[in-house]
């Protein structure tokens, strides 16, 4: 039985990762700045890449939001890019559309003439970004991590809001399960665990809960750690 | 190379043998009718006939067993037996099952012999099913689950599809329930062939097509058709979605004749879908629908920007007011 096959896969199968499509991480600015570090599932060529958080698990496409501070235009042999800082609720990020996409076309448009601006404070935009997880090398070795926009989107404050707790509840998920040894990939992130600060992210979470209306309180420690 | 309807006939009556009595004439005379009244090759028209005839011989079966339980017992016959079948158990051309579906799609009709057309899903497979004008059973809605009793399969273009015949029956069953399912998160996506669409107007086709030309039928006049195809995702999992035109109009808020508007003035097709992507990627949704291969046959759809309690009793069930217990801050792993 597959005559629908036709109808839906038949003639305009154009998925864009295939059966396999990787979810969108839910992380916030400064779990993502420290997965500098990446790996791959298959050891093929053109096998997808995954940044590691520091919660033990892969990230290939992430799914960020915050308050957009500056759009830069950066004029490349390859054309022209546009880098966008953002800053959530722990720290900052950059979206890098380095390539033509629709995340360019809008980044565009919002930057205005000069090369380098900060957006006046009555422009602060609520943007997210769905996008691929990358890293760079500045010219000083140092490697950053960025993501690649698929979609660059304006959007308000209570989706904000909405992103916000989801990713917390989603970040202490991610928490708990790498500090009991049960997370994805627990052996990566145990060897490469002095780069990682979690205590900091757990404190970072804990101001994020304060500012959330309907719960309270601190995050409690993890047992382990507690002793 | 065709045959003649007399050899349709001898054929027919080749196939049942000596034990069934047909008359060469009478068979001739109903290739006929099925030739005229819908309009179809004499092939197809034979396979009509044959399978009508298949029909009244396991009818009279019935009568006479029917008679027969009624000779041995005065207690009154029991409810007619449902016996439901799986579609993708579906293996045989011209058997007749019961089944438990779901309308997922309804078509307009190509032909004015077709009563109703579209799909059906029972959590196990989708398939098309075409109900003839002149039988008299009830009108199908989408998105409501119906008994099919004694519907016969029907193998097409090596494709099997369901029809029906005097001794079918459809009921409602709307406190049924076909294998559904629901996701909530953020629309991440919409895929090509999204928006404004065209498909292959040949009956019960339905294949979108590309400047003007279908897989099946080659050069055709397409007709319009809106849906989207999004992805959603809830950071751990993604899901296919299938809006279908109820769907997409209701959630874009415009109809596929102000879609056709749009693309009139931008005089691009595409422009519908991406006024889609503009309107709904980025945005939280909870969906529910029917699953169908890879897909969720989107069937209701909301946007909710709320903060869910679930979320919210994650996050309590991890914290403690008590700060003296839980410094966080403080303790170095």
């Amino acid at each position: 039985m597959s005559n629908q096959d036709n109808n839906e896969n038949g003639n305009d199968n154009q998925t864009d990762d295939g059966p396999d499509r990787n979810e969108a991480v839910r992380v916030f600015a400064s779990e993502f700045n420290e997965a500098k570090f990446t790996f791959k599932k298959e050891d093929k060529k053109r096998a997808a890449e995954y940044n590691l958080l520091p919660t033990g698990v892969g990230a290939n496409r992430v799914l960020m939001m915050g308050t957009l501070m500056g759009i830069t235009h950066i004029k490349t042999d390859n054309g022209d890019n546009y880098r966008a800082r953002i800053v959530d609720n722990t720290g900052t990020f950059f979206a890098y559309a380095g390539q033509y996409s629709d995340a360019t076309e809008k980044m565009s448009e919002l930057q205005p003439d000069d090369s380098r601006t900060n957006l006046n404070q009555d422009e602060f935009k609520q943007v997210m970004i769905i996008g691929k997880a990358g890293t760079y090398e500045k010219d000083d070795n140092e490697h950053l991590v960025s993501v690649e926009p698929e979609h660059f989107i304006i959007t308000d404050r209570d989706t904000r809001k909405k992103w916000r707790a989801e990713t917390v509840a989603k970040t202490l998920d991610r928490l708990e399960a790498v500090e009991n040894g049960e997370a994805p990939v627990q052996n990566k992130v145990d060897q490469l665990s002095d780069h990682f600060d979690r205590d900091g992210l757990r404190s970072d979470i804990n101001e994020v809960i304060e500012k959330m209306e309907g719960v309270s309180g601190t995050i409690s420690t993890n047992p382990q750690n507690a002793v | 190379m065709s045959k003649t309807t007399t050899q349709h006939a001898a054929d027919i009556i080749n196939n049942f043998g000596s034990e069934v009595d047909l008359e060469q004439e009478q068979v001739e005379e109903s290739i006929r009718d099925k030739i005229d009244e819908y309009l179809i090759p004499a092939r197809d028209a034979k396979d009509l006939v044959e399978k009508e005839i298949k029909q009244s011989l396991s009818e009279d079966a019935e009568t006479e067993e029917e008679s027969q339980t009624k000779q041995s017992s005065d207690t009154p016959q029991p409810e007619e037996t449902f016996n439901r079948q799986l579609i993708e158990d579906i293996d045989t051309d011209a058997a007749e099952h019961d089944y438990l579906v779901e309308v997922i799609e309804l078509w307009e009709p190509t032909s004015e012999n077709i009563g109703q057309v579209g799909l059906i899903a029972d959590g196990s497979d989708v398939t098309k099913f075409t109900i003839w004008e002149n039988l008299d059973l009830p009108e199908l809605k989408e998105g409501e689950v119906y008994k099919f009793k004694n519907a016969i399969t029907n193998l097409y273009d090596e494709q099997y599809s369901l029809i029906f015949s005097n001794g079918s029956e459809i009921t409602h069953a709307p406190d049924q329930a076909v294998n559904g399912r629901g996701m909530d998160g953020v629309i991440v996506d919409i895929q090509h062939g999204s928006g404004l669409i065209k498909r292959c107007p040949e009956d019960g086709c339905t294949r979108v097509i590309r400047k003007s030309f279908c897989q099946a039928h080659g050069k055709v006049e397409g007709e319009f058709d809106l849906r989207i195809k999004a992805v959603i995702d809830n950071g751990l999992e993604t899901q296919d979605l299938i809006f279908n035109r109820e769907m997409t109009e209701q959630v874009m808020g415009f109809t596929l004749e102000e879609a056709k508007q749009q693309a009139k003035d931008a005089l691009d097709t595409d422009i519908v879908q991406d006024n889609i992507e503009d309107e709904i990627v980025g945005d939280y949704y909870k969906v529910k629908g029917t699953e169908f291969n890879q897909y969720l046959i989107v069937k209701d759809a909301e946007e909710d920007k709320a903060i869910d309690e679930e979320t919210l009793n994650t996050i309590r069930s991890r914290t403690t007011t008590n700060h003296t217990e839980s410094q966080s801050e403080s303790v170095k792993a």
